[in-house]
């Protein structure tokens, strides 16, 4: 089948995603589990005695003929551990699979049943989930040698019943998921009967998880049956059982042998220890998301990043910190007097360089080259749209300017705010994170701590920048920064989750501008917005960048924002900057054919045709000679593919990348242009049918 | 008069949620009284903002949520009440697409079983061979060709606008003559939104079909409806053709929407435009008298919480729900 070469070509693709160390934990936890499985496999032939042969010498130390001793039930000791090897493998594979075969289905059809079934299941399964897990397994394990009698069937039901309700729990928590999942809403709506969907749609997706908990129940279930045989439940008298056979032990420590629990007792941690690492590797390998969350909470988070906070000694080189009560307002609230620095023009020297900035992430296929030496300045109180399709790098380039690239990426080229090189003092970029230079996302509701009052996350950053500033007058200056971006400073005390999302939104900015920032990047800030909500977003960014004279780098894909609140516009494509230049200049004659394909393409209320933009964007990680717009070009001539342009002037501040202008006169008046729906035409018609 | 392919009468879609711990419970009127009819051969669009119940009564005409009450009729036959078994046979014939086409193709499944599974559903294809060769036709048919080379493909590895391709082709396999398309395009880069609905244009004009168009995009809309129906916390606000609704709108709401729409425009650079205040209230406690009169710049003392809530009105070619069109000159 086509389908399990798929599977096993992704599983091969995760493998070399792991870390190193995942893989060696799996690697190690395979060969230690994989071995006690190959002495319980062989456990008849290898043994030197039977598991129930009691003619040894009673007590006797290890020895010739008998290597690990023998019990005061004259058991030979090996024999008895190799046996409860197979016992414990027989019981464990047994109990959990009882469990899986009970909890994954009755945990699919709770949870994509709902209603009155998934009520009396939750309230069953969450009772047995809240008792004492081995006091359940000990009853049970009562309850069933009455009927069932002792024997590997009895322990492994017994314990069974503690894995029940994981497996129903985690598969019925992810069929709640997978159920809301427009792929099911098309399934129901193409007619397909409820069990086709439970088995086609909603299991094929949910079984991912069942090999973790199947691996990390599997350990557990060894020391369950180990804590059972201990106790005396479990399985008949004289079967081989290293929990049984340490209680027997535990009389013959006062006389000091020592070889009739210790090598049980090794054996146990052994193949716990084997079958817990095998799982957390399996894990890792298999969820490599789980992994990369973990990894990726800087990100997740940068402004409340503890590393943010400046050493205990203070911030020797950083901004003047302020002392307590001395503190002023920012700027934004007491603006009523302060004069607007002229309507976002620029002033003096940038507030922000970055300088021939390249980034590529490492990956399987070798570098993938997102940013490649992009060179742009932002001056105090300039707006720059960085624009682009996905994946030209323009979130990466954002990224990389605020430091919080992840691990796997790879950074040349300098980013300098207010004449200090960040990526030459680690530590001075650190500082700056979310005080002079700061990050508001697209979707607010995944930045905000949903355990946190919005007014702790405002103390939290505050403090951590200005360790002198006391609880209260942190908490009065959050209370004055959120009345300025328009949020009632009486809810400062609610939770995240009680805020629209434009509201959260507008606590994001609050939280981004609260230390008066030089630079803010803006990550697609109205994405995730209703239109009549990201009108009021914009505005209030408009009003703070030219209150405070933040120098701000705003990146969409959405032109139309940019024409409306930027001063400049820097167009990306491969990871490169193409073109860049005065909004009013760039959208009225935009020079490089991708800059004039982007613009093209936007559809709006007067277009009659809209034109697509052939092909598709270069992958980044093959060789790009040459300019990468050339393979989708209409303009394209044989130079293009081979050599990489250069910027070049074709307007006043306005600088193309494109072989059609080599050294082109700047004073020369940009010529008239209208969008491909009207005029120019790409190489071939874009459209094969019309519109109406 | 031509029969209208679907009918909606009165309808109200509720939700019943729980707030919190101990917190009681309340209805979310998603839809809460429509009556909209969808002609054969149109393109109905359902603007609106979030919360203005468009997906909801989307979904309704396709009988993917309960109505609470009213009527939905599709094709004269009435399906508000129908069992799942009973409108297997009808839900070849009304088909849905998807915002977000990552989520809207089976992880686990390839292309050619997704696209071939509602043949084999629907008993429109005696086998997984022929069900799979129906499929390939139609992917070739929505642009995925070499289809032969994408049957055995998973999602995972294409881009945004081939599975948007194979969404639509999964709709329209089982030969629908009804399609609600819920934002079909708002995923995808601005640089392929034009191919798919062109694709869209001009599978509507080979295969008959009738759509129902959701979107917040008003330029979207503006460009593949016919007729445009303005949503605002579960009514219709506004309703009539698209040229005329979208180029002079009657409604406070209407006008705003279009105001709020950023334009590439470099003349218009640093304009200053009206922005609207406020938000789209909790649809648990909607206000009183017209449900946007707390944001409304013309609100007059009819509109507010003592007064009555604004019915649709024929002015001119469009119909209008505000107090300020209640007598048309």
């Amino acid at each position: 089948m086509t389908g399990s070469a798929v599977w096993r070509s992704r599983l091969a693709a995760r493998w070399r995603q792991a870390g190193a160390t995942s893989r060696r934990l799996l690697i190690v936890g395979a060969v230690v589990t994989g071995g006690f499985a190959v002495v319980a496999l062989l456990a008849p032939g290898l043994a030197p005695y039977g598991q129930a042969a009691h003619d040894a010498p009673q007590l006797a130390g290890p020895r010739l003929a008998h290597w690990f001793g023998t019990t005061n039930l004259r058991f030979d000791v090996l024999s008895r551990v190799i046996y409860g090897a197979r016992l414990a493998f027989e019981v464990v594979l047994a109990s959990t699979t009882f469990a899986l075969v009970i909890g994954v289905p009755l945990g699919l059809v709770s949870g994509y049943t709902g209603r009155r079934l998934d009520r009396v299941l939750v309230l069953i399964m969450d009772a047995l989930y809240a008792f004492p897990s081995l006091l359940l397994a000990i009853v049970a394990a009562f309850a069933l040698q009455r009927w069932v009698g002792p024997g590997v069937p009895a322990a492994a039901l017994s314990i069974s019943v503690i894995y029940v309700p994981q497996y129903f729990r985690v598969v019925r928590n992810h069929t709640l998921a997978v159920r809301e999942e427009p792929f099911v809403d098309a399934a129901r709506a193409m007619g397909a009967p409820k069990r086709v969907i439970i088995v086609r749609y909603v299991a094929a997706n949910v079984l991912q998880s069942v090999p973790v908990i199947f691996t990390v129940n599997a350990a557990d279930a060894v020391l369950t049956l180990a804590a059972l045989g201990f106790l005396g439940y479990g399985v008949p008298l004289r079967t081989a059982e290293w929990g049984f056979d340490i209680g027997n032990a535990i009389s013959d420590v006062g006389t000091g042998a020592w070889w009739t629990s210790l090598f049980p007792g090794l054996a146990i941690v052994g193949l716990v220890t084997g079958m817990s690492l095998l799982g957390e590797g399996v894990n890792d390998v298999l969820n490599p998301r789980l992994r990369a969350a973990g990894m990726g909470s800087e990100a997740a988070l940068p402004l409340l990043d503890p590393e943010a906070a400046p050493p205990p000694e203070g911030a020797e080189d950083g901004p003047p910190v302020p002392e307590g009560a001395e503190r002023e307002l920012p700027r934004s609230i007491r603006m009523v007097d302060a004069d607007p620095p002229g309507s976002g023009s620029p002033t003096g020297a940038p507030a922000l360089q970055v300088e021939d900035l390249s980034v590529a992430y490492r990956s399987s296929r070798g570098p993938v080259r997102a940013v490649e030496g992009v060179t742009l300045g932002v001056g105090a109180g300039e707006s720059v749209g960085l624009v682009g399709e996905s994946g030209c790098g323009k979130s990466t380039l954002g990224r990389a300017v605020l430091g919080l690239l992840p691990a796997v990426a790879e950074r040349t080229g300098r980013v300098v705010l207010d004449g200090v090189d960040l990526t030459a003092d680690a530590d001075a970029w650190r500082r700056a994170r979310g005080d002079r230079l700061s990050l508001v996302f697209q979707d607010p509701a995944t930045r905000l701590d949903p355990l946190q009052r919005v007014e702790s996350h405002f103390v939290e950053l505050i403090r951590a920048h200005r360790p002198g500033t006391s609880k209260a007058e942190a908490a009065r200056l959050a209370r004055a920064t959120l009345a300025a971006v328009g949020v009632p400073p009486a809810r400062a005390r609610q939770y995240p989750h009680e805020f629209s999302g434009g509201m959260r939104q507008r606590i994001m900015i609050a939280l981004a501008v609260v230390l008066e920032p030089r630079v803010l990047v803006a990550d697609e800030p109205t994405t995730s917005l209703d239109v009549l909500v990201e009108a009021q977003i914009l505005d209030l960014l408009t009003d703070l960048r030219r209150r405070l004279g933040l120098a701000v780098v705003l990146i969409t894909h959405n032109l139309g924002i940019v024409a409306e609140t930027c001063d400049r516009v820097a167009v990306m494509y491969a990871g490169r900057i193409v073109e860049e230049g005065p909004v009013a200049g760039v959208f009225a004659a935009p020079r490089h054919p991708y800059t004039q394909a982007l613009l093209s393409a936007v559809i709006t209320l007067e277009t009659q045709a809209p034109a697509a933009v052939p092909g598709s964007p270069p992958d980044l990680a093959g060789p790009l000679p040459g300019c990468p717009f050339a393979p989708r070009c209409p303009l394209a001539m044989a130079v293009c593919h081979d050599v990489r342009p250069a910027p070049a002037p074709v307007g006043p501040a306005h600088a193309a990348a494109c072989h059609l202008y080599p050294g082109a006169d700047p004073g020369h008046p940009a010529q008239a242009w209208e969008p491909t729906g009207r005029r120019l035409r790409l190489a071939e018609p874009p459209l094969a049918g019309t519109l109406r | 008069m031509t029969q209208p392919l679907v009918r909606v009468t009165d309808l109200a879609v509720h939700f019943p949620i729980r707030r919190g711990v101990g917190g009681g419970k309340a209805v979310v009127r998603a839809v809460d009284g429509v009556s909209v009819e969808v002609l054969p051969g149109e393109t109905l669009g359902l603007v609106g903002e979030s919360g203005s119940g468009k997906t909801t009564l989307g979904r309704a005409m396709l009988r993917l949520v309960e109505p609470t009450a009213g009527q939905v009729e599709f094709e004269g036959r009435d399906i508000t009440r129908l069992g799942e078994r009973e409108l297997r046979p009808l839900r070849r014939r009304m088909q849905p697409v998807f915002q977000d086409p990552h989520a809207a193709l089976n992880p686990a499944m390839t292309i050619g079983d997704a696209v071939a599974h509602p043949l084999l559903i629907q008993g429109l294809a005696p086998d997984r061979r022929a069900a799979r060769k129906g499929a390939a036709a139609m992917l070739e048919r929505v642009g995925i060709t070499p289809a032969e080379a994408f049957l055995d493909r998973y999602p995972e590895d294409l881009s945004g606008g081939q599975k948007q391709r194979i969404v639509l082709a999964r709709a329209l396999v089982t030969g629908p003559s009804l399609v609600v398309a819920d934002e079909p395009v708002a995923m995808l880069d601005m640089s392929v939104r034009a191919l798919v609905l062109d694709l869209m244009a001009g599978l509507r004009r080979e295969l008959g079909l009738t759509y129902v168009l959701i979107t917040h995009d008003l330029a979207t809309a503006r460009l593949l409806c016919d007729r445009v129906a303005v949503m605002y916390l579960g009514r219709i606000v506004e309703i009539g053709p698209a040229g005329t609704v979208l180029a002079e709108p009657r409604h406070p709401y209407t006008r705003a929407l279009l105001d709020a729409v950023p334009r590439v425009d470099p003349a218009a650079a640093g304009r200053a435009r009206p922005v609207l205040p406020g938000e789209v209230p909790d649809a648990t406690a909607l206000p009183g008298g017209c449900r946007f009169h707390p944001r409304c710049p013309r609100a007059f003392a009819p509109c507010g919480s003592d007064g009555t809530e604004p019915v649709l009105g024929l002015v001119g070619e469009v119909d209008v729900a505000c107090h300020l069109w209640d007598n048309p000159r």
